[in-house]
């Protein structure tokens, strides 16, 4: 239990050190929010008089210490180009970006593991075969490619869904899920690839050790020997793959919201780069590395529960 | 009869020329007996008593003959009267109790799922027949090893959960494939023992598989003497003991350490 905690702190603390360092690159880095809102014409009484609206006149270590205060408070501040609570422009934009990957990660491994358990059963067959060369197709396509592929072919071809057809969960969630079928299948197909590897690797390594003809021993089927016996087995080095394909996820969608027109954290982002809206951009990176850490952290978890071999005392 | 094998073949198909590893191999076991299989690595030994377990299910490996288990043809029935009979009526322990038992299942779970296959007990029922079990193979405080996982135990410990495992259901044959060649000299005398009274108690007929002759004198009444996949020769232990027929088993029989006492 004591690892556990301890990697709940280390995990906080990383999102401090990663909140710190966002803010100082933004510090660094050229660029007047002042300027980009009201343009190279503006004149400077202006220009000054909008920079201390925004507070950018104090000093940076002052900044900082502000937006620390606020950002522990869970306030962001206030958006340069939209005039209102970053908090709350982000709060609806949030969740899409969540569900998006959640929704990649679910079926990442809903397809992953019973292909690799029927080619793993199967090996050698003709039906291993493909799947190991459809496999290799599609891991070498990445999301925005396989988006714009998906479109075509699901979208315009067999008219399944209307591109840039976007429902807002809040309007009908059924619909909204129907949507986001296909940007999820864009992020989570090359994944599925790599999953689809590791735990076949897994599987044929764990389905010649001796515990495997244990389980034939005692009247399981093969079915049951593969789900009750070497899936978990098998599960444990793919489960770092895991993680780091959910972290990963979380920068795909970013991309792959811009390919369907969906309204998350994506776009915001990008716009507010370009405007130098930097508490916007601020907030959604830390919004980000939150995620990322939270994903490692539920990771190590996993670990810990599926494997009883590691110790929980490090 | 329990068990009837006559003229089993089996033949590898996994390089270009086909390698037998067994050539007529005939065994018949009565209910309750122990019968010893006996033969230096590689002499088909595990291998015939792998097909009889129905555990031979590579396909690059052929089986011709008959093995007749309590009236089921094993090489041909349907797969569903086999595992019928696996774990159930037929059972199999193994050489290595370090990884024969999943490491990532705890050992209660793995005691009781030739129930769970098997029976209809409920949960409880079969809670209570797997402490039971534990504690009939002699292992301390059932309890704690119910609920652990095999890289908590020691290797006898391991060994004593296999053999629990696989007398859950009492079944009528147990196949013992070199269950003491991995553990200390003194656990395999343990295990032997424990072998035996299961055999006394439960009426399980036992086919015991070893390199070790003097553990088959123990345990054993009748032996197969296997070479090269040949039996090469068979009979009461005692007989072959006194009077080895073949040099091979007098080779065999020789090879048994002798402690000399003798201080005159």
């Amino acid at each position: 239990m004591t690892g556990i905690i301890k990697k709940i702190i280390s995990s906080i603390l990383t999102i401090a050190v990663v909140a710190c360092l966002v803010f100082m690159a933004f510090s660094l880095i050229p660029g007047d929010p002042a300027v980009a809102k009201l343009g190279t014409q503006a004149t400077p009484e202006k220009l000054a008089a909008l920079r201390e609206t925004m507070g950018l006149n104090k000093s940076v270590p002052a900044r900082f210490v502000e937006w620390i205060a606020g950002v522990v408070r869970g306030d962001f501040g206030t958006s340069y180009s939209y005039s209102m609570p970053v908090t709350k422009l982000i709060a609806d934009k949030l969740p899409v970006t969540v569900i998006l990957t959640l929704y990649s990660f679910i079926l990442m491994i809903a397809v992953s593991v019973p292909l690799a358990i029927v080619a793993a059963r199967y090996e050698n067959s003709a039906l291993d075969k493909t799947i190991q060369i459809l496999s290799q197709i599609t891991m070498s396509v990445p999301p925005f490619f396989g988006g714009i592929i998906i479109t075509l072919i699901f979208g315009l071809g067999l008219k399944l869904f209307a591109p840039g057809g976007y429902v807002s969960y809040s309007v009908n969630a059924g619909r909204f899920l129907g949507y986001m079928f296909w940007p999820a299948l864009a992020i989570a197909l090359p994944k599925v690839a790599m999953a689809f590897s590791l735990l076949y690797g897994g599987l044929t390594t764990e389905k010649r050790k001796d515990y495997a003809r244990t389980a034939y021993s005692r009247g399981n089927s093969t079915k049951d020997v593969f789900y009750k016996h070497l899936l978990k087995n098998a599960c444990i080095p793919v489960i770092t793959f895991f993680g780091m394909a959910l972290a990963d996820m979380i920068a795909g969608s970013i991309v792959i919201e811009q390919v369907f027109s969906i309204p998350g954290l994506g776009r915001i982002l990008l716009t507010s780069i370009q405007n130098r809206d930097y508490p916007v951009v601020e907030a959604i990176i830390v919004c980000i590395a939150v995620l990322v850490i939270v994903s490692n952290l539920l990771v190590d978890i996993l670990y810990r529960v599926i494997d009883p071999r590691i110790i929980t005392e490090d | 009869m329990l068990l009837h094998v006559e003229d089993l073949n089996i033949e590898f198909h996994d390089h270009i020329v086909p390698e037998t590893v067994v050539y007529d191999f005939d065994l018949d076991m009565d209910e309750g007996e122990i019968v010893g299989l006996v033969g230096e690595s590689g002499s088909g030994k595990s291998m015939s008593a792998l097909a009889i377990a129905g555990l031979l299910s590579r396909h690059d490996a052929k089986k011709r003959g008959s093995i007749i288990f309590m009236g089921e043809d094993i090489l041909n029935c349907p797969r569903e009267t086999l595992r019928g009979l696996q774990g159930d009526e037929i059972s199999m322990i193994f050489q290595e109790p370090m990884t024969s038992l999943n490491p990532v299942k705890k050992i209660g779970w793995q005691v009781e799922e030739a129930m769970r296959i098997h029976t209809d007990k409920t949960p409880e029922e079969r809670k209570k027949r797997a402490l039971e079990v534990l504690r009939s193979v002699e292992l301390n405080d059932p309890e704690r090893v119910y609920n652990s996982y095999p890289h908590q135990l020691s290797g006898g410990m391991r060994q004593r959960v296999m053999i629990a495992a696989a007398m859950v259901n009492t079944p009528k044959l147990l196949i013992a494939d070199e269950p003491t060649t991995a553990l200390d000299v003194t656990v395999q005398a343990e295990v032997v023992k424990l072998l035996k009274r299961i055999n006394r108690e439960e009426n399980t007929a036992i086919l015991f598989i070893s390199h070790d002759l003097s553990l088959i004198r123990q345990l054993c009444k009748r032996v197969l003497v296997m070479k090269g996949g040949y039996v090469v020769e068979s009979g009461d232990v005692e007989k072959i003991f006194v009077n080895p027929e073949k040099d091979y088993t007098k080779r065999l029989i020789d090879s048994i350490p002798k402690v000399i006492l003798d201080r005159d």
